[in-house]
């Protein structure tokens, strides 16, 4: 594909929009931004239970969809990344999110009983 | 809904037909939006956390990257530079339960990195073989087990750690003995002086000298406890470490002994270990060593956008 020489350029500020490297632009139109999905593309989901599980959430997107997500343990307010185990034992618990061309799967597990919230954001973007 | 917006197509897509994934932008969809970004080191002294003020009152989703354990300084863990995605959780699981995950969170005030207790740590162990342990008791010498303390008169004790991994002269932070009490005869404090073995690679204590009548370092710790059966308890052992890997003939990789010459424990007061129900990669006694207070680099940020709002 041929360079274009169109297109939108925004600057943080103090920086001249002519000259400004990359990483002193906000946005530019060569480049993509992730893009969280809409309206469904962040939400979050509970399970209370031992064992491993998994939550299943489709996303309706024409690609295999970039995500983050985080969780936290008996609404503690501490929210990790996924994958964290809260200790070496993984008792506290422990979340495994992977997608595909249809869903995002959750996997959630713990040895106790423990109501683990997950807060996920899957974006329009593919993950590659 | 609005018909109305702003779309930007990536170079190549007419914007009036591209799917939302050829887009650059699209005022239909949210972006993560930058809040701040940072570096920073953690050390051990600082208690093995950072913690990062966002001042949002809310719980911003984040990212972290961190360097991982120098102890796994190979060509899958890569280089010592190398940043990895948070958590990191390198050698958590498996008997030794040693836990050198870093991991991170963020709560409604700070954004916290916290590397966990074993990160940064040369574990050493025993063979869990006999040969690594050696008892006297006024004047008889044997292997296969080690107490110190009184018991029925003095008793002098004896381990050994092999592959210890530090090179000749090498600097180090801290060096720690952790003792397994397997056994406690007796109430009241064992009371022992504690020495290394001052030899370049000190053999198993059924070859060669006995393992009292070896060369003990001028460095030594008076160290007394008072824990019971069950119990692992850390001595400092950095004086002596230090002497030994000074030692002309020293090399990383060697095996180090320590000697528990009994203090003047009250009459049968006694502690003791010996190789039985012994993991060999992983024996219930150790030595460790921890080369640097500075134990790993981060880079993070945090964006505006909220988790769970």
């Amino acid at each position: 594909m041929p360079p274009v020489d169109y297109g939108i350029k925004v600057t943080k500020d103090g920086y001249d929009v002519a000259t400004a490297g990359i990483l002193d632009q906000s946005f530019n139109s060569q480049k993509n931004c992730l893009k969280i999905a809409a309206p469904d593309g962040e939400g979050s989901v509970s399970s209370t239970a031992s064992g491993y599980r998994t939550i299943e959430i489709e996303h309706g997107l024409d690609v295999t969809p970039a995500f983050f997500a985080w969780f936290q343990v008996d609404n503690s307010g501490k929210w990790y990344p996924a994958y964290t185990q809260e200790d070496y034992s993984g008792k506290n618990g422990v979340v495994n999110p992977r997608s595909d061309g249809t869903k995002l799967y959750l996997q959630i597990g713990s040895n106790v009983s423990a109501a683990i919230e997950v807060y996920f954001v899957i974006f329009v973007d593919p993950g590659d | 809904m609005g018909d109305h917006g702003i779309k930007v197509s990536q170079p190549g897509f007419d914007v009036k037909t591209a799917t939302p994934s050829q887009l650059v932008f699209s005022s239909k969809y949210q972006t993560l939006k930058v809040k701040q970004q940072g570096s920073g080191v953690i050390t051990h002294d600082g208690g093995r956390t950072a913690t990062i003020p966002h001042n949002l009152g809310y719980v911003p989703m984040f990212l972290v990257h961190t360097t991982s354990d120098p102890v796994y300084e190979t060509d899958f863990w890569g280089d010592a530079s190398d940043f990895f995605i948070n958590p990191v959780s390198p050698g958590v699981f498996g008997a030794c339960n040693i836990d050198r995950a870093i991991i991170s969170w963020a709560d409604t005030a700070n954004l916290y990195i916290k590397v966990r207790p074993d990160f940064g740590w040369y574990y050493s162990y025993t063979r869990c073989v006999g040969a690594d342990y050696a008892d006297e008791s006024d004047g008889p010498y044997t292997t296969g087990y080690m107490y110190f303390g009184n018991w029925w008169g003095r008793e002098d004790g004896a381990i050994r750690f092999t592959n210890i991994r530090l090179n000749k002269n090498e600097s180090f932070y801290k060096a720690d003995l952790l003792l397994y009490i397997a056994v406690k005869g007796g109430a009241g404090d064992v009371k022992a002086k504690v020495y290394g073995i001052n030899e370049d690679n000190t053999l198993p204590f059924d070859e060669g000298s006995e393992a009292f009548v070896r060369g003990k370092t001028t460095n030594f710790r008076t160290w007394q406890t008072g824990e019971g059966a069950g119990t692992t308890v850390q001595i400092d052992i950095a004086d002596m470490v230090g002497q030994i890997t000074s030692r002309a003939g020293w090399g990383s990789g060697n095996a180090m002994g320590w000697l528990f010459f009994d203090n003047e424990t009250a009459e049968d007061v006694y502690i003791g270990e010996a190789p039985a129900s012994c993991n060999p990669y992983c024996s219930p006694s150790s030595m460790r060593i921890l080369k640097s207070n500075t134990l790993m680099d981060y880079k993070y940020t945090i964006y505006l956008n909220e988790v769970n709002p």
